[in-house]
């Protein structure tokens, strides 16, 4: 399939720098036509011609440590993808297999000592794991299933309230985010049953609640958006959401805007791609995008943040202005995207380039040789936290996302659970490739779509 | 102080299991034989609920090895609190555990905690203690979250708004690496918080003589365009973006570039242009306004061809 990107005066200038790029100036007429059949083939491969086509405008000569660190991530980023244009197509694909070889082995065998430094992290690792596994369209084993529900319920604090990172820790709302989690894609209602919700609301009210509307993550701990959308998605998915849980917590939400546009921890700290996803998302539980966010954020200016974190040649996400780009930030930044796009009015309601995003994760953030997991950046190493995060931001820019208010289940969160979504179909916008192409998910939740709902609406059946 | 200066005769430690016995059936770590052997002595000292030196020196033990470790973070402090252990070698003891581990970010949460247990206690803090900490910990990364909102939550507590060593130390980081976005945010947060009641026109106009100059060392760096947008978008301090105009058309001579001049337009800050369509659009000349979105999107910022198109739309639908 040919895609029409040798059209115009434009396409001639980008095929000269390619064939420059390559050392092919002096070639006949009749060779050009074939490199053209041969190379131009996608937008993808269009978008890459541009990425890097245009790095070299405005730029300031002024050396700082600043701009060092992005030149050297620039060449090192630019170094991949003239090795990729050199190759032409196919592009290089999603290596679903070693990446699913790479979970498997984790979910399958006892982890080396070296992981003891996660040893406060257990949920997050489960919930990293089976999680990229389900977006990988593996399902997880009955085993693995019970497995993972045994080990999230072992970690419940039955003196504190809430699950710890793993066995007799304290109760904490990022742990026990990363436990629910877990536990909706164990799909074991069985296990469900077995959490003691009661408990868990009085330990959010009791313990964790401010009086200025926000959370804290545990007893004596630290308070910031993160606890919010932790505590938010733990008391929506549970179905213990109420009107005392959630009140005055948007008006705190709102407070941690900041100048620049995206949100921050606390109240005037810097703007923060991670931060950012936990207010945009915790406020789209609270109510419908296009009606929450204008009366809770300066609209305009947290549009033009998220829009600006997208960098020209590497086409990947920073988290935060004059950052470096990084694979995580395609899921905290790039998944803030699709509540902005069904907030804004327009025709087009396209706010990043998904192209250029997806060439920085198939390029930059998979290993140059055959093991699976995904990274940052190149030259970084992979983990579970960039595996699943980076695999959240392909699928977000893979899909539309559309708010269906028939699916309203009359809660006070019932916003969180109207999405629906499609795979872009759209040849102008993006090329989706079979083997690039993942399941779904939930914006809210980082879940498979349709999980975090399944989980909900247990728990509404069994409460009503 | 080690593990072997004390008597642990009386302690029976928990059995830490390795795999499949625990109950965690799967992401099973395989602790090393010292690690389930202190983590043992350490959860039944929890649950003894002793506070102790000899649990002190566990808790010194696995945070060096889990520096994420909360619970045993929680466990010492508590313990500090119990033995009204002296405080301020206490914040020594973090100092170290922080200068060994950079990406350690529970320490500043605990040094908060310390602070306040030794305020409750003692009634006055110097801040001047946490400088040279901060000063070390942002010398080896000058953008580190956890350090900047540690300094402005120490600002915040002992009201530091006005101290010249907070501006000094601004400059300074602003002045090695006029990039620093987490200068800048601090920058505003000194000025501009919400607690500031006398925000004056002299500090507005020394604020924006500041930008414009940093502007022009490299005006295609964001952070002091966002400063400044910052400023002027604010509704408070009643400023009118036309009154940048002059200022912009020195890194956009854009007229150039909209009359279809045969001179080639200087064009060196896509920011520039950015504020440019904005002030056209407030003087009813959006014909303008949407030549400059088309010339991001096309030509100076194509990386971000959907929201410059977006912008234009929305203009085109008003």
């Amino acid at each position: 399939m040919a895609y029409g990107a040798t059209s115009g005066a434009a396409s001639v200038a980008k095929l000269d720098f390619l064939l420059n790029l390559i050392g092919k100036t002096d070639i006949s007429m009749m060779e050009r036509d074939n490199f053209v059949q041969d190379n131009y083939k996608s937008i993808n491969f269009d978008t890459l011609i541009e990425m890097l086509d245009k790095e070299t405008v405005l730029k300031d000569s002024l050396v700082t440590k600043t701009s060092i660190d992005q030149d050297n991530t620039e060449n090192l980023v630019r170094e991949i993808y003239e090795k990729v244009l050199e190759k032409g197509e196919p592009l290089p694909t999603l290596k679903k297999k070693a990446h699913l070889k790479f979970l498997n082995y984790v979910i399958s065998s006892p982890l080396p000592e070296g992981y003891t430094v996660l040893d406060a992290s257990h949920p997050w690792l489960i919930y990293w794991c089976c999680n990229s596994i389900k977006m990988l369209d593996q399902d997880l084993t009955l085993e693995t299933k019970r497995a993972i529900s045994n080990t999230v319920l072992s970690f419940v604090n039955t003196e504190t309230g809430g699950i710890g990172g793993g066995l007799n820790q304290l109760g904490h709302i990022a742990a026990t985010y990363a436990s629910v989690c877990s536990l909706a894609l164990s799909e074991d209602e069985e296990s469900w049953l077995k959490i003691d919700r009661k408990s868990i609301y009085n330990w959010i009210m009791n313990h964790l609640k401010q009086p200025d509307g926000s959370f804290i993550m545990s007893i004596g701990g630290e308070k910031d958006t993160r606890a919010v959308y932790c505590t938010l998605c733990v008391a929506s998915l549970l179905n213990i959401i109420t009107p005392e849980l959630i009140e005055n917590t948007a008006n705190w939400l709102s407070s941690c805007q900041t100048f620049e546009g995206g949100f921050a921890g606390t109240p005037q700290d810097e703007a923060h791609g991670g931060y950012t996803f936990c207010a945009v998302a915790s406020f789209c539980i609270l109510g419908e995008p296009s009606m929450i966010l204008p009366k809770y954020c300066n609209l305009d200016s947290l549009i033009r943040w998220t829009c600006m974190r997208q960098y020209q040649l590497e086409g990947g996400l920073s988290g935060r202005t004059n950052k470096l780009v990084d694979g995580c930030y395609s899921h905290w930044v790039g998944s803030i995207v699709p509540f902005l796009e069904m907030t804004i009015k327009g025709v087009n309601k396209e706010l990043i380039s998904r192209a250029a995003l997806q060439n920085y994760i198939l390029n930059c953030c998979q290993l140059e040789n055959e093991s699976g997991g995904l990274r940052d950046k190149p030259g970084k190493s992979v983990d579970f936290y960039h595996t699943n995060y980076v695999l959240c931001g392909l699928s977000i820019l893979q899909h539309k996302y559309f708010f269906n208010s028939n699916l309203d289940k009359g809660t006070i969160d019932s916003a969180a659970y109207c999405y629906n979504c499609n795979t872009i179909n759209n040849l102008n916008i993006i090329e989706i490739k079979s083997e690039n192409q993942l399941n779904s998910i939930d914006p809210i939740f980082g879940l498979p779509l349709g999980i975090a709902n399944s989980m909900k609406d247990f728990f509404v059946n069994l409460d009503s | 102080m080690e593990m072997d200066d004390f008597s642990w005769d009386d302690i029976e430690p928990c059995e830490i299991s390795s795999a499949g016995t625990s109950g965690v059936e799967i992401c099973n770590i395989q602790y090393s034989d010292e690690y389930k052997l202190v983590m043992g002595y350490l959860i039944k000292l929890m649950s003894l609920k002793e506070y102790s030196e000899r649990a002190l020196i566990l808790t010194d033990q696995v945070i060096k090895l889990v520096p994420a470790h909360y619970t045993i973070w929680q466990y010492r402090f508590d313990i500090i609190k119990f033995l009204k252990k002296d405080i301020l070698k206490e914040l020594e003891w973090c100092e170290r555990v922080a200068l060994e581990n950079q990406k350690n970010y529970q320490i500043w949460h605990y040094r908060q905690l310390l602070i306040e247990l030794y305020i409750n206690n003692n009634g006055k803090f110097k801040p001047e203690f946490e400088y040279p900490l901060i000063d070390t910990m942002i010398g080896e990364d000058n953008k580190n979250y956890h350090v900047w909102a540690y300094r402005k939550w120490l600002v915040e507590k002992f009201n530091l708004y006005a101290d010249q060593r907070e501006i000094f130390f601004i400059n300074e980081m602003l002045t090695k690496d006029i990039r620093n976005n987490s200068a800048w945010n601090h920058r505003f947060f000194i000025f501009f918080n919400n607690n500031n009641k006398e925000i004056t026109k002299n500090l507005i106009k020394q604020e924006i003589e500041f930008t414009k100059n940093a502007i022009d060392l490299a005006p295609q760096n964001p952070s002091p365009w966002n400063y400044l947008l910052g400023i002027y978008e604010n509704e408070k301090f009643n400023l009118n973006l036309k009154d940048l105009e002059p200022f912009l058309l020195k890194y956009s001579n854009i007229e150039e570039e909209l009359n279809d001049g045969k001179i080639e337009p200087l064009i060196i800050s896509t920011f520039s242009l950015e504020i440019l369509a904005k002030i056209y659009q407030l003087n009813n000349l959006s014909e303008k306004s949407i030549k400059i979105y088309n010339l991001l999107a096309d030509k100076y910022d194509p990386i971000r061809k959907n929201y410059w198109h977006y912008k234009r739309d929305n203009l085109i639908s008003i």
